[in-house]
């Protein structure tokens, strides 16, 4: 019997000619399409001219987006351990970003049956709360078109997922540990990598590009800006917060410390996965009573990296 | 080897429970499958806290210790943490659990019957074999010399000090399993007299045969309670909306919600530097509190005499509130209140009647009240 439809078991994840454990993942593309209207030949019951559409035009390159989402692991042999996850993210360390989020493109990805090239990373994001396995999210710009190719699967067994029971953090608000009675009920990471493409007029100009599906590809995707976040959901918020983001407890402003986070995370098994760290400002904290439950607190910490 | 029915103990708090009918412990495990793109099913993994469910069902037969009230005249169950155990094999071997909290707690009485107690809690902490287990070992001494204070008892040899014993309670030696496995077999007497003072010492040195080991020992606090029976004369039931209508059954319920909040551990990188992982996960919630109003349902069925159904508007329109007592007291001492139940403010929410061609016609009524944590209503 024909299955046109493809098995969840069958939609093997490859990114970057490496397979990876992916439990959800969302792919697109879309052209950027302009409406050309014209005015038309000469109509004598109007005596002028009617509008006509013409056509659509392309006025951007095709560009499309992945949104994986996955399960972290300790097991060097796995796909999803850290380090083939960072080398995928393009980042060799999510705490030391600064000098190793690549500009270049990530070729040789496949979802399901469809496979691309030219993606680069625009965020990494994952959450740690009590009891809970840890997944990961990230997400890709995709530039130029999408190909057939035949599904695939493969075996895996005996994986040392990452898991929040023996994962943990640590919170200092300007630097100054929290007392004992501050508790997180969950951190939230992210990694966020605003991108600017450009294009060369000639490259896009020569008829050549028309020649396959792709159409123009930038010339360069290169790396604006990037900066960290941290989201802590708790009991607290902090005080004396002043207009820096800061906490003051003193009669100045100057010389406070940045507030910091840091999240360890590791398998259920014990093993060390990786640490993800964020120091900076606090952007905004709130506080919450609703009928029903407890008050919580939500601080957030920016850290710009670049 | 099985336990027959007369061989189990059940243990709430320290105290023994009389007239335990049956007792249902169980735990589960929330499991989340993990299915990965391109491989399916890989594993399953724990994805919510670990939560037990213990319930206990009793005749009345004496003063319910879980009953033990606060200052305030609150329930200390409403607040409170308890842990509990099932003992059997000779008190040997033991189901326990360790953070309970009571979810329900009901009573039902009906004449000709003792009333039957439910308890159904919730278990947020360890649940299952050894919990609470202590290994203590008793006093077994074989010896002609019986010593009279702590200076004159060591475990082992004299000399150590890590063999002084913990404590001397009126002939009560407890020990630890550390210090156990090192003692010698034999105990001994000696003897040692001073060549200055001419005073001779004597101490005793415990071996192994002066020790019965009680795996649950210290865990029964209360064991000997006295058993008091009610009986149909000795149950005094007290509402303000009828006096003369005979009343026969009720039942008597708290419902208490229950919020567990579970956080993060806490820990630093000398942790993560040690490449070893945290020694103590956070298996237990950080903070368990009470989630009011508690539900307190109270339902009555009588013999209708003068008592009257009332127009259902009526209830809606003034929703007068009442005044409930239950006091099961002691079938041979009437004044001995074994246990006492009262409802207070308590909102008529449901009448009901019933005749049948083989019974006298009754009517139910069916009372609720909201405590609250503070306001008091």
């Amino acid at each position: 019997m024909a299955r046109p439809f493809l098995r969840f078991e069958d939609g093997k994840i490859t990114l970057n000619n490496k397979d990876l454990m992916v439990n959800s993942a969302s792919l697109s593309i879309s052209p950027s399409l302009q409406v050309e209207r014209v005015y038309g030949d000469y109509d004598a019951q109007i005596a002028g001219a009617r509008t006509e559409f013409v056509n659509f035009a392309p006025t951007q390159n095709l560009q499309g987006q992945l949104n994986i989402s996955f399960y972290m692991s300790a097991d060097t042999v796995s796909p999803n351990s850290v380090n083939r996850l960072f080398e995928l993210l393009e980042v060799a360390d999510p705490g030391n970003a600064k000098s190793s989020i690549s500009e270049a493109p990530i070729n040789g990805n496949v979802v399901g049956r469809y496979s691309f090239d030219n993606m680069f990373l625009t965020s990494f994001n994952l959450k740690l709360e009590p009891f809970r396995l840890i997944v990961a999210n990230a997400s890709y710009n995709i530039y130029g078109t999408i190909n057939r190719t035949v599904d695939k699967y493969f075996t895996q067994s005996d994986v040392d997922f990452a898991h929040a029971l023996k994962s943990f953090g640590e919170v200092k608000i300007s630097n100054q540990a929290t007392d004992e009675e501050f508790e997180v009920k969950s951190l939230s990471y992210s990694i966020n990598v605003e991108r600017k493409i450009s294009n060369k007029i000639r490259e896009n100009e020569n008829t050549a590009i028309n020649t396959y599906a792709g159409g123009a590809l930038p010339h360069r995707v290169s790396v604006e800006s990037i900066t960290s976040e941290v989201n802590i959901e708790g009991n607290e918020m902090a005080e004396n917060l002043n207009p820096y983001g800061d906490q003051q407890t003193s009669s100045s402003p100057f010389g406070i410390d940045d507030s910091l986070v840091d999240i360890f995370l590791y398998s259920l098994g014990g093993e060390r996965i990786s640490r993800l760290h964020c120091a900076g400002k606090i952007q905004n904290q709130s506080m919450n009573i609703a009928e029903g439950s407890h008050a919580t607190s939500s601080i957030t910490i920016k850290q710009i990296i670049k | 080897m099985s336990y027959s029915n007369y061989e189990q103990t059940v243990i709430v708090n320290g105290h023994r429970l009389l007239g335990v009918q049956s007792v249902d412990g169980s735990y589960g495990i929330s499991e989340k499958p993990i299915r990965v793109a391109g491989v399916g099913f890989i594993d399953a993994m724990s994805d919510a806290p670990l939560q037990g469910n213990f319930s206990i069902n009793r005749k009345m037969v004496g003063e319910d210790p879980l009953l033990e009230k606060n200052s305030l005249g609150k329930y200390l169950f409403d607040e409170q943490e308890i842990d509990g155990l099932v003992l059997y094999d000779n008190d040997t071997k033991g189901f326990g659990f360790t953070k309970g909290r009571v979810s329900r707690y009901s009573v039902n009485c009906s004449v000709g019957n003792v009333p039957d107690i439910q308890t159904d809690i919730t278990v947020y902490g360890s649940l299952g074999k050894n919990v609470l287990k202590n290994n203590s070992y008793t006093q077994n001494l074989n010896s002609s010399y019986y010593p009279t204070n702590l200076s004159q008892v060591y475990i082992g040899e004299r000399g150590s000090s890590s063999n002084v014993v913990d404590s001397w309670n009126a002939g009560t030696l407890i020990t630890t399993d550390e210090k156990y496995s090192n003692i010698p077999d034999i105990t001994r007497e000696r003897r040692w007299t001073s060549t200055v003072s001419g005073i001779t010492y004597r101490w005793l040195e415990l071996g192994k045969d002066s020790f019965t080991l009680v795996p649950y020992g210290a865990v029964i606090e209360h064991a000997n309670q006295s058993i008091q029976y009610p009986d149909q004369s000795s149950i005094k039931f007290n509402v303000s909306d009828f006096s003369i209508d005979a009343v026969v059954d009720f039942s008597y319920s708290r419902s208490i919600n229950v919020v567990p909040l579970y956080a993060l551990q806490k820990d630093g990188v000398k942790t993560w530097n040690s490449g070893q992982p945290i020694t103590s996960p956070n298996y237990d919630p950080v903070q368990i509190d009470t989630q009011y109003p508690i539900e307190t349902d109270i339902s009555v069925t009588m013999i209708a005499n003068t008592y009257e159904i009332r127009e259902i508007k009526d209830r809606l329109q003034n929703a007068p509130r009442s005044e409930i007592s239950i006091d099961i007291c002691d079938a041979n001492d009437h004044a001995n209140i074994i246990n006492s139940f009262v409802g207070k403010n308590v909102r008529l929410i449901s009448e009901s009647i019933n005749s049948t061609t083989e019974e006298e016609m009754n009517i139910s009524l069916s009372y609720k009240s909201y405590e609250s944590y503070h306001n008091e209503v």
